[in-house]
């Protein structure tokens, strides 16, 4: 519940930045919207190939805002984001979250060219068709990068990620390092890889009786989005993923983007992975 | 516009007729660029240096690079040394011209509207021109000392025409030469010539791209 007033109030807080920027500082509009169709061949985190359950979900996701300059290297991004996402098999997971995020970039000079260091917050609140997974959700961290040849641009940054449910079981912190690299084929096809390492907690279902996990939870309890007899563990591990981008422009508002990732999350003995494929379409104006 | 223009063309007939000296004729060569695989190259700029190396100094004509739906238009023009080129905002949204090209460095910071002052670009070379807020957008400022020049359309073709009758270098120059260095250059004699055509050796299109992209904001 304090958890909810804190998200109301940064978002308000966030709102009312925006609407005082937008007026004494002109700048540009953002309206990016993004439509998702993503399939996950491990949605339950299982370490067993029996428990392992996979599925679809589709998505629409949006980030209305401004950006504009506060000085010659220095911009304010302000959006508003929303996001909707249904499952087709284990509704449990199907969820609506509202937030805003906020970001300052900083360029060591000017043009595509300049490097940049970029700070921001997140902010939001999810609800969850199951209501255990209720709560609020926080990020922040810090991006520097640079393009390095006209075809190549890199990126490095850092994310603490607080994700709150409305039982302990669903809440997880975790820490993120994260760098990619952009390659432009040419004016329309980029691909991009990406790698990214989250140190933190994650949920894994798994059926009962588990007595090698026990041991290394935080929290558990029975939770039925997969069916009787399987229990939620919420325990801290280290997850690697590999992601392999391919972004082609339809026009200069519009793209489609696939994307792969391979996900490998240990802790001592207990290992699992994820292969999620995404399919999506970008719009931008 | 067009009746000057009658008037002049006559005038120029009239002096042909009289004169039929070789040196007074106003001459013309069609140009045609192609690249590598024989497909026509647009806005490349076609530019004719007389031999003797004798120009005449820049006319005083309005320039501008218009910035139009976040874009720069023309996305390339050539002026002669010496030439004011106006950078006229016609978007609602504002932009930060600049340019760190050795031929004229200069910026622009945050403007709508028309700046008061145009830019002059007082040494030959390729100006490349970019917005600090809109990584997107870039176009080409080529700076040539000659007033004699032309910038090719889709067909690949344009007309270099007025050049007092003699010997002139012709070079053919676009954003995505391979050679910028050096330009490939005809020689040609004028009017006895009336058309010449080049090849360019030309580099993939890299130019940053504006849709929204899944991995990285771009521009944010
Ligand atoms: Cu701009």
């Amino acid at each position: 519940m304090n958890r909810l007033r804190l998200t109301r109030s940064v978002a308000i807080g966030l709102a009312a930045v925006l609407l005082a920027a937008t007026r004494t500082v002109s700048g540009d509009i953002v309206r990016d919207f993004r439509a998702e169709v993503s399939y996950d061949d491990n949605v339950s985190n299982s370490d067993r190939g029996a428990d392992q359950r996979d599925d679809f979900s589709f998505a629409a996701l949006a980030h209305v805002g401004w950006f504009g300059e506060l000085a010659r290297n220095l911009r304010l991004t302000l959006t508003a984001d929303a996001e909707a996402r249904a499952f087709t098999e284990y509704s449990d997971f199907n969820h609506i979250i509202i937030g805003a995020t906020g970001s300052l970039r900083y360029r060591i000079g000017l043009g595509a060219m300049a490097p940049f260091v970029r700070v921001e917050a997140s902010g939001g609140y999810a609800n969850f068709q199951q209501d255990l997974q209720d709560g609020a959700r926080y990020r922040a961290g810090l991006t520097i990068g640079k393009r390095v040849i006209d075809r190549l641009a890199l990126e490095g940054s850092y994310f603490f990620d607080d994700i709150g449910g409305s039982v302990r079981l669903f809440d997880r912190c975790s820490h993120l390092l994260a760098a990619s690299a952009r390659w432009d084929f040419s004016e329309k096809t980029q691909v991009s890889f990406d790698y990214e390492f989250r140190d933190g907690a994650v949920i894994s279902y798994a059926r009962r009786p588990r007595p090698d996990i026990v041991p290394l939870v935080n929290t558990q309890g029975p939770v039925e989005t997969f069916g009787p007899g399987y229990e939620a563990y919420n325990f801290d591990a280290v997850t690697h993923t590999l992601g392999l981008g391919v972004s082609q422009a339809l026009t200069q508002s519009l793209s489609v983007n696939f994307r792969y990732e391979w996900q490998h999350t240990s802790r001592a003995h207990l290992t699992y992975t994820g292969n999620v494929l995404r399919l999506s379409a970008r719009a931008s104006f | 516009m067009a009746p000057h223009r009658s008037f002049s063309s006559l005038l120029v007939a009239l002096c042909l007729w009289c004169c039929c000296s070789s040196s007074a004729i106003a001459a013309e060569i069609a140009v045609t660029v192609r690249d590598s695989r024989g497909a026509p190259v647009r806005d490349a700029v076609i530019y004719a240096l007389p031999v003797t190396g004798k120009a005449p100094p820049a006319r005083r004509q309005k320039v501008e690079v218009q910035q139009r739906d976040q874009q720069f238009l023309p996305y390339v023009s050539v002026v002669q040394t010496g030439s004011a080129v106006l950078f006229p905002n016609n978007d609602d949204v504002k932009h930060h011209v600049y340019s760190f090209s050795p031929a004229k460095k200069f910026e622009l910071p945050l403007y709508a509207g028309t700046p008061a002052e145009p830019i002059v670009f007082d040494k030959p070379g390729v100006v490349t021109l970019g917005c600090n807020i809109h990584d997107w957008m870039i176009a080409y400022v080529l700076v040539v000392p000659t007033p004699w020049f032309a910038v090719t359309g889709a067909d690949g073709a344009a007309q270099l025409r007025n050049l007092p009758a003699g010997a002139y270098d012709i070079e053919a120059w676009q954003p995505r030469l391979r050679n910028q260095a050096q330009p490939p250059r005809q020689r040609v004699n004028l009017p006895a010539q009336s058309s010449t055509a080049f090849q360019l050796d030309l580099k993939p299109e890299v130019r940053l791209r504006r849709s929204p992209t899944d991995s990285g904001d771009g521009y944010r």
